[in-house]
């Protein structure tokens, strides 16, 4: 399409918006230095000192809230069950239909997975996703459910005392 | 003509006295000097005396750590803090030195020290082989503890805590326990911290190597379960302790939540030690 064939409202809003846009930078320019003049602790224009940033590193990770063994919300059928616990332990005993999405400390989880369980969860229509891991100081529930819930699913929760108090007694080996 | 010795000493000596007596605080001028006042005259010291700052100050003798904070104060003032900013540091220093929670469980068996061993503030640092401010502040910690002010008074521990956004923080994470348990952990530290803009996993080795390491035993460390296992060990203690970000430092035990600047730690280091050491007052 050659610049001729534009419709003439087209280039004119664009040269409008131009116009706009260049005006809307100024002014607001002009505002930002004024009130840095009259701010009591004035931004430097140009740097007086060699600007380092120290920010400490972070591990990434959102907020999670921790559930009972007993909460209702966990028979919930709005629920959606992930399993942090390796493989070989989720073969043996899993809550339910619980997926599982093993955690562990040093690899972070591959974005593949995540993707997987972002999918799932959004097909299974669920309000909340519930994580248990190993229920041990740290747990892996509540550290899988920050990482969850740090790459934006919403209303991560983990059982406290992850499978060893979900699990019934009789197939816990007492250790409930 | 008693009372007007006196009334005359009074009027001569009352300006000096009324003066903060702290290096950094005489220094102050202007807006700085009247900005500092205020602050003295609001802020308590968290410890030693009841009175503000600037009331403890002019007590004889003066509290170590009242000199310490107004000094503090100034300084920062000094260096163009507002107001806010000074008085949230305070803060959070306070809450790092006087922590009334449970203190944190480091075991430090299998952390790297240096310092002298029955100095009596522990330092112990959770921090990541690829953070870039850990590469920055711990070289200078390791100097200061080395053979700088705080020599002879602190003993500093290194626990790793690789920080699983980071790129191969647990490639270099076990490269630091491989080289701690081959007795050339600061050497490999340093080096590492050193050249932390041109790192590459591949490099890894020879920097190992030239750190005074078998560059086989090594690689076979890094490969090794057992240090694996080790460094998640660490990770996980560092969880259990509240360690969400590096670097966080332990001092004797308390989680310090204060500014993290070397002169800062430098000087509650310092404070530490002379709580530890029974020094209460400046003669």
């Amino acid at each position: 399409m050659s610049k001729s064939d534009h419709p003439g409202w087209l280039t004119a809003g664009l040269g409008t918006a131009t116009r706009d846009a260049v005006v809307m930078a100024l002014l607001l320019g002009g505002v930002g230095i004024i009130v840095n003049f009259f701010h009591p602790e004035k931004i430097p224009f140009v740097a007086d000192a060699e600007y380092e940033t120290m920010v400490p590193c972070p591990e990434p990770g959102g907020l999670v809230e921790g559930l009972g063994s007993d909460d209702p919300l966990l028979k919930s059928e709005a629920t959606f069950l992930v399993d942090a616990r390796p493989a070989e332990q989720h073969e043996q005993w899993k809550y339910q239909d619980a997926m599982n999405v093993p955690y562990d400390y040093l690899d972070p989880t591959p974005e593949a997975t995540l993707l997987d369980l972002a999918r799932r969860i959004a097909r299974s229509k669920s309000q909340r996703v519930v994580v248990y891991g190993d229920g041990d100081e740290p747990d892996t529930g509540e550290q899988l459910g920050k990482e969850i819930s740090g790459h934006g699913i919403k209303n991560v929760f983990f059982i406290r005392g992850g499978a060893p108090a979900l699990r019934p007694e009789s197939e816990n080996g007492g250790e409930r | 003509m008693r009372n007007a010795l006196i009334a005359f000493t009074l009027i001569v000596l009352s300006p000096t006295l009324g003066q903060a007596q702290t290096p950094a605080c005489d220094g102050l001028k202007g807006e700085h000097a009247a900005l500092a006042k205020k602050i003295l005259q609001s802020e308590h010291p968290y410890d030693c005396c009841d009175d503000t700052i600037a009331a403890c100050l002019k007590k004889k003798p003066v509290c170590a750590l009242v000199h310490r904070l107004a000094e503090n104060v100034c300084g920062r003032v000094s260096r163009g803090q507002s107001e806010t900013q000074v008085r949230r540091a305070l803060s959070r220093r306070a809450r790092s030195m006087v922590s009334m929670g449970k203190k944190a469980q480091i075991d430090l068996k299998d952390a790297s020290g240096v310092g002298k061993a029955d100095a009596p503030v522990i330092l112990v640092e959770y921090a990541c082989a690829r953070c870039p401010y850990c590469a920055k502040i711990t070289p200078k910690i390791y100097e200061a503890v080395k053979k700088g002010p705080l020599a002879g008074k602190v003993r500093f521990y290194f626990k790793t805590f690789p920080i699983r956004g980071h790129e191969y923080s647990k490639e270099t994470g076990l490269g630091f326990v491989a080289a701690h348990r081959q007795g050339k952990f600061w050497e490999f530290l340093l080096l590492a911290y050193e050249r932390f803009d041109a790192f590459c996993i591949k490099k890894q080795v020879d920097w190992a190597e030239e750190a005074g390491m078998d560059p086989a035993r090594f690689s076979e460390l890094v490969a090794s379960p057992d240090v694996r296992a080790q460094l998640v060990e660490s990770k996980k203690e560092g969880i259990v302790n509240g360690v969400d970000a590096t670097p966080t430092f332990f001092i004797n035990g308390r989680k310090f939540v204060g500014e993290l600047a070397i002169e800062e730690l430098i000087d509650v280091l310092e404070e530490e030690f002379d709580r530890a050491s029974g020094v209460t007052h400046r003669r």
